[in-house]
């Protein structure tokens, strides 16, 4: 639930929101008790929509100052709920940012079966690889059986990562099923830190990531290079 | 001295919400105040521009799900009937407010807007909006394109390349019969872009994308031009990337223009002020009180106690906000020009409906902008189109994948706290439509249109508004069930397909309700539909 820009509503809007929210006492609360009884239900930061987005207009879907849509009575043609799994085994990986991905798996339920009676562990497994597709390095993540989904972390730009779900019982191990990979890139500036410190380069390059106000867009890998300018001392550099 | 050339493109898209089950549905609004308060006013405006012989070159992009809505007859009745209730409240406030010299005379002004716009949709758009776009685009005023079918956010499809190549093509056929003309250009939902979506663009003869900002300083090869000309994929596709700087003056809700004291505040609505029983014909059943649009207040600031709107206060701000921008595009030129070849250009892309619903003054300031650049020396208004037509040398590398959401990438639409959940079945949904396409191809009549439908409900299904909705928990249940209504909805077909069943009864009705992409051919997600050439090259529309 989210209750937009709350701070400068009136005290009517503000009862006829606690009103249709039946909030107790609402005809005696002042106009600040009011924002605190509804930033308390709707257990939300007011600003949580007020978000700076680096994109545009991203409040775009908002017809009413609550998210009052009677849900439980809407009734849409044709839908049914959806089921928790399907029954087969696999997986998938999705890179959210160039250091983590969303990961969610299913097994089929012969396997969760196998899984759930216990004398079998199955892990989740991130392997990386370089460009020339040889596996560098992995990490196991145990999952248990109540898992079905994992953010995991890409600890290095430029390289390709994937996930898979391996079975271990009685000391020897089963790959079930693989994702299939995804690549992270370095940008060239990470890897030439003297360009970062050429004022023409800067200027060419950052000018335009530079929201009003002088901080720079939200990004990390962005913001990664700029540190690097700032760790090697040149702040007046950046500044000018 | 060097011209900064301007690359102003607007995105104008809504997601595909259509409900004849229902008399009045919330969401349908979304639609209304887009076409009376964004729309129909930048399209007056451009009018008014080009019949004072003032010159222009801007780009819109018109989303198919966009254009299948307001080409679409139930909806258009309906956006009539809802001017003429707003029309009608304009009254009931006139009348109301006739002891508050202050505020009568702005609502008189909004009901003259609702009753201009109103005419003008009838009269100039002959009852579809999309009349009036391809006028001024015939008129060589704007560059209209198109993007995926259903506005999905391609990334997170990345393992899907039939999936990404059924939204591009459904987007670039549909431009084509909406318009009668290729679309040159291709927009990007949320500018999400990675490396190798390339290929798929120029399978359709795509020439033109934009990029988010960082989509260049992160490339892994160097960009020599800087962020400051356009450059080219390995295999030709141009890219223009946006400019942060630029669209941070125009749009941060904390900083930017909209914010100004003096400029009407989106959230002060009679529909949460009045009492319920003077409001409740205007808003919705039961008892959910929405926006009007008559707003009497000022930004002012964050307090309850809003200073009235004054018109003539905002009109003025907007004439010098109009300069401020050009001055910053200036000044930017000035300090770059030393490093960069030829013209600087400057791509600025924003959400079509951020001017006039959102910020109110918003079309205004565009028109004052177009006019103070017609009689400037050193800034002018491009498209990207007139930009490759002069055939420019620009540099080839890879860009960096990315987005111009929060985080530059995917984390908006892949939450893990609120809507990734959401890909597990919408893959699993993809699975099944390309398993029906390629255990069933070329089918015709009854089963045809029943595959032919849940081509329709998968394509629905991609949308980058049910996770971005879900995200940002406005609407968030709809947007749920509306993922939940197009699973079954292929669930269905899938399960009666494996039965050599069909459902007529179901058909008929789903035909109905999702009634867009008309010429859709399931056999788009058959895989081997990508070993043949574009039908961009072999359908004819005039036929059609």
């Amino acid at each position: 639930m989210v209750l937009i820009n709350i701070g400068s509503l009136s005290e009517n809007e503000l009862r006829n929101i606690a009103s249709q929210e039946d909030l107790e006492d609402w005809e005696t609360l002042s106009r600040d008790e009011l924002i605190d009884a509804l930033e308390d239900l709707y257990d939300e930061d007011e600003n949580s929509l007020n978000e700076e987005h680096s994109g545009s207009s991203r409040k775009k879907f908002v017809n009413t100052l609550t998210d009052v849509q009677s849900a439980n009575d809407l009734s849409l043609p044709g839908t049914e709920p959806l089921p928790e799994s399907y029954n087969e085994t696999s997986i998938h990986m999705i890179l959210k940012d160039m250091n983590w991905a969303y990961v969610f798996w299913s097994l089929s339920s012969q396997l969760e079966t196998e899984f759930e009676d216990g004398g079998a562990e199955l892990v989740l497994r991130n392997v990386r690889f370089d460009v020339d597709c040889n596996e560098v390095a992995s990490y196991d993540i145990e999952i248990s059986p109540s898992d079905d989904n994992w953010t995991v972390e890409l600890p290095h730009l430029g390289y390709s990562y994937q996930v898979c779900l391996v079975l271990r019982k009685e000391g020897e191990e089963k790959v079930l099923c693989k994702s299939s990979p995804v690549s992270t890139t370095e940008s060239w500036l990470s890897t030439h830190p003297e360009k970062l410190r050429d004022n023409v380069t800067f200027k060419k390059m950052f000018s335009s990531l530079v929201l009003k106000g002088g901080t720079v867009l939200e990004n990390n890998q962005v913001r990664e290079l700029i540190a690097k300018i700032t760790d090697d001392g040149a702040d007046a550099e950046v500044a000018r | 001295m060097k011209t900064s050339k301007l690359n102003f493109i607007f995105n104008a898209h809504l997601p595909f919400v259509r409900h004849p089950e229902y008399e009045k549905f919330l969401e349908e609004d979304w639609l209304y105040e887009a076409m009376n308060e964004s729309y129909i006013p930048l399209l007056r405006m451009m009018y008014r521009l080009r019949d004072d012989s003032v010159p222009f070159r801007l780009t819109f992009s018109l989303s198919p799900t966009l254009c299948a809505m307001l080409s679409d007859e139930l909806l258009n009745e309906r956006f009539v009937a809802y001017i003429d209730q707003h029309i009608e409240l304009g009254d009931k406030e006139i009348e109301r407010l006739k002891d508050n010299p202050e505020k009568r005379v702005l609502a008189e002004s909004f009901r003259n807007e609702l009753v201009i716009n109103k005419a003008f949709y009838q009269n100039e758009c002959q009852g579809n909006i999309l009349n009036a776009f391809n006028e001024l685009s015939n008129s060589g005023c704007l560059e209209l394109i198109t993007t995926t079918a259903t506005h999905a956010y391609l990334p997170v499809f990345k393992d899907y390349p039939i999936a990404i190549n059924a939204q591009i093509e459904t987007g670039v056929l549909e431009h084509s019969r909406h318009f009668d003309k290729m679309s040159d250009g291709f927009w990007l939902p949320e500018c999400g872009y990675f490396n190798g979506l390339e290929e798929l663009l120029k399978r359709h003869n795509i020439s033109w994308v934009s990029l988010a900002s960082q989509a260049l300083v992160l490339s892994r090869d160097e960009a020599e031009c800087g962020s400051y000309s356009p450059v080219r994929c390995p295999n030709g596709l141009y890219c223009f990337t946006r400019d942060s700087n630029l669209a941070s003056l125009v749009w941060s809700s904390t900083e930017g223009y909209p914010a100004d004291p003096c400029y009407r505040d989106f959230y002060r609505d009679i529909g949460f002020d009045l009492p319920w029983d003077y409001i409740r014909p205007y808003v919705h059943e039961p008892e959910v009180r929405s926006f009007t649009g008559f707003k009497y207040y000022a930004v002012t600031g964050d307090t309850a106690d809003k200073a009235v709107y004054d018109r003539q206060k905002a009109a003025e701000r907007v004439v010098s906000h109009a300069k401020n921008f050009i001055y910053h595009v200036q000044s930017r030129t000035r300090s770059i020009s030393d490093y960069v070849d030829g013209d600087p250009i400057y791509t600025v892309s924003f959400d079509a409906e951020l001017f006039g619903h959102w910020w109110y003054e918003g079309v205004q300031w565009i028109e004052s902008l177009v006019r103070q650049i017609a009689e400037s020396d050193d800034v002018s208004l491009m498209t990207p189109s007139d930009f490759i037509k002069s055939k420019p040398i620009v540099q080839t590398l890879n860009p960096a994948p990315s987005s111009w959401g929060v985080g530059g990438y995917s984390a908006v639409w892949v939450d893990n706290t609120s809507n990734a959940w959401l890909y597990r079945h919408i893959f699993k949904a993809i699975e099944r439509m390309t398993e029906l396409a390629e255990r069933f191809p070329a089918q015709k009549s009854l089963k045809q249109r029943f595959l032919n439908q849940a081509a329709r409900e998968t394509l629905l299904l991609m949308a980058s508004d049910w996770p971005f909705i879900i995200h940002n928990q406005t609407s968030a249940e709809y947007a749920r069930k509306r993922v939940e209504g197009h699973i079954a909805n292929l669930n269905l077909v899938y399960d009666n397909m494996c039965k050599n069943a069909v459902n007529t009864e179901w058909l008929v009705k789903a035909e109905k309700r999702d009634n867009l992409f008309k010429h859709l051919d399931y056999n788009i997600m058959n895989r081997n539909h990508l070993n043949e050439p574009s039908p961009i090259f072999t359908t004819d529309f005039s036929a059609e």
